[in-house]
């Protein structure tokens, strides 16, 4: 996987981060609305470092 | 609360922490690298945990519940925002760690320097990291301080408090430099991490459990789990605060000098992923905690009294009220201590030794010593005074270093940025951030200060860097050409 793919993957999940919850949520009154979303944005992130270096010190 | 009961877990803390510090005396601490970056030795999990316990202050469990308590679910947002930019260590961990370990970089500032071939970047650098950070480790003295007045309702005096923070976060540092505070973090780290959890929980079951807790809060309180909700969170707003904190991996030197120390690249992989994951629970738990004091007293005056009020709530039990206490203040000394031994390194290495020429390794080391507890007694000082001025400093703070950034990415990926690039870029993002913060103007299309701050240092970085002649190309190709791969553990 090239590293400019991985940019825009990066890119695209910060953009969601901002503009998701103000738009497409921003009615959802409830614990699966921003709550969730943003905790599974953290868990994918989470997953995302961890691909990314995977190959470090190898 | 019982004053007795909380001089007993504080006296318990400072002897448990002591001990740990005492333990982590070993190794060289007689060079600048041993003192300041434990010998570039030190393994995944303790730096992990250091890392975590350093980035992670008072603020969690105090000022991010506040702003949960106040904005809603945007506080969670806020947070993940920050989160998501420590991915940046993905991206520049390995060349800090590289270029650090091949020309015995000690701090950020001295390694920027070093590329753009100029004393004056790095002592720049080196002083706006002072002017914003000895203010920020003030206001955490004074939080202390508050703390624990507030919990014990004046019996323990406000000076006492930060007292107490001052004298902790100093024998932290001076005891074995970087290694009795990477010990003392970890310790702290996972006080912080299993009191806050575990309080949590409690304080959830005692409100009918998850269900029933965000069930009352979507009934009650609906904009809270919506953004821009009660208003608070408005997108500008959010953006504002949140853009300076997706940097702060960098522009922080406390946590990117951290990312010398690792002894091995897989140290620093586990160093990174241990902090993910740290984050992700302590920011989980930090909005939850929010969200309680808010389901169980939703009209307190000020959100500043969501944490004291629900700790002292007959939800949580009185010993563990106490002991989540104590996570709170080793959030905050686990911080100071970090902050106050980086920026003694930052000024002998990159303003005493810049100021006097051929200064030896020792006698740098020697100043920074001596530079240690000055710095500690600025900040107590300005704790004590509680000024005004301190406050917006460090309200500013965030903001102030995110004009350093540019530099930084220019440091490896721009070939054309020049040293006068970075002085401009940072002393006039600079005055930007410290206009915008003490006049109290409103800033145009009603951004922060740290966005205007960050638009202005990276425009005149690069347009000065295009007038002006760059670093010889020697230089600059060590610093572009590093890769994962050239790594040798």
């Amino acid at each position: 996987m090239t590293k400019k793919f991985l940019a825009i993957i990066f890119i695209f999940f910060v953009l969601i981060t901002y503009i998701i919850p103000y738009t497409l949520l921003s009615h959802v009154h409830a614990w699966y609305g921003s709550f969730l979303f943003w905790a599974i944005i953290a868990l994918v992130i989470i997953g995302f470092n961890y691909f990314v270096t995977r190959n470090w010190g190898k | 609360m019982n004053t007795q009961w909380v001089w007993l877990g504080v006296i318990i803390y400072i002897i448990l922490s002591l001990l740990v510090a005492l333990i982590s005396r070993r190794g060289s601490l007689t060079d600048m690298e041993g003192y300041f970056l434990g010998g570039r030795k030190m393994n995944g999990f303790m730096s992990a945990m250091s890392y975590s316990a350093t980035t992670y202050s008072a603020f969690m469990m105090v000022g991010l519940a506040g702003l949960t308590y106040q904005g809603g679910v945007g506080a969670l947002g806020f947070e993940i925002v920050y989160f998501i930019g420590v991915s940046l260590v993905a991206l520049f961990g390995p060349k800090f760690w590289l270029i650090g370990k091949k020309n015995g970089y000690v701090t950020p500032s001295e390694m920027i320097g070093d590329r753009y071939e100029s004393k004056g970047v790095a002592m720049i650098i080196a002083l706006s990291n002072c002017l914003f950070l000895i203010p920020y480790s003030a206001v955490q003295l004074a939080g202390v301080g508050y703390l624990l007045q507030g919990m014990t309702n004046n019996a323990i005096p406000f000076t006492v408090g930060v007292v107490l923070a001052t004298a902790l976060a100093l024998l932290f540092s001076v005891i074995a430099g970087i290694r009795s505070v990477v010990w003392t973090d970890a310790l702290q780290a996972i006080v912080m991490i299993i009191t806050s959890t575990i309080v949590v929980l409690i304080v959830i079951h005692g409100l009918g459990g998850f269900g029933h807790f965000f069930t009352t809060l979507k009934e009650k309180h609906p904009e809270s789990l919506a953004v821009p909700g009660n208003g608070y969170f408005s997108f500008t707003t959010f953006l504002s605060l949140t853009l300076p904190w997706f940097f702060f991996s960098m522009s922080n030197p406390q946590v990117s000098q951290r990312l010398y120390m690792p002894g091995s690249l897989r140290g620093l992989r586990n160093m990174l992923m241990g902090f993910l994951v740290f984050g992700f629970i302590y920011t989980l738990v930090s909005v939850l905690w929010g969200f309680s004091a808010f389901a169980y007293f939703p009209h307190l005056a000020t959100a500043d009294l969501a944490t004291p009020k629900l700790l002292s709530s007959s939800l949580v039990p009185t010993a563990l009220g106490i002991i989540v206490m104590i996570g709170i203040l080793a959030a905050a000394v686990s911080t100071i201590d970090a902050i106050l031994l980086t920026l003694s390194s930052l000024f002998s290495r990159d303003v005493y030794n810049n100021v006097k020429s051929d200064v030896s390794d020792r006698k740098q080391l020697q100043v920074g010593k001596v530079v240690l507890p000055i710095i500690a007694i600025l900040a107590f000082i300005f704790a004590e005074l509680q000024l005004n001025l301190i406050s917006v400093l460090s309200v500013a703070s965030s903001a102030g270093l995110i004009v350093v950034v540019p530099a930084i990415f220019g440091t490896f990926f721009w070939k054309r940025g020049t040293a006068a690039g970075v002085i401009t870029s940072v002393v006039i993002g600079a005055i930007v951030v410290l206009t915008v913060e003490f006049s109290g103007m409103k800033p145009p299309l009603q951004l922060g200060s740290g966005v205007w701050g960050l638009i202005v240092s990276a425009l005149v970085f690069i347009i000065v860097s295009f007038f002006t002649r760059a670093p010889s190309s020697s230089k600059t190709q060590e610093f572009m050409r590093i890769r994962v791969t050239d790594a040798k553990d």
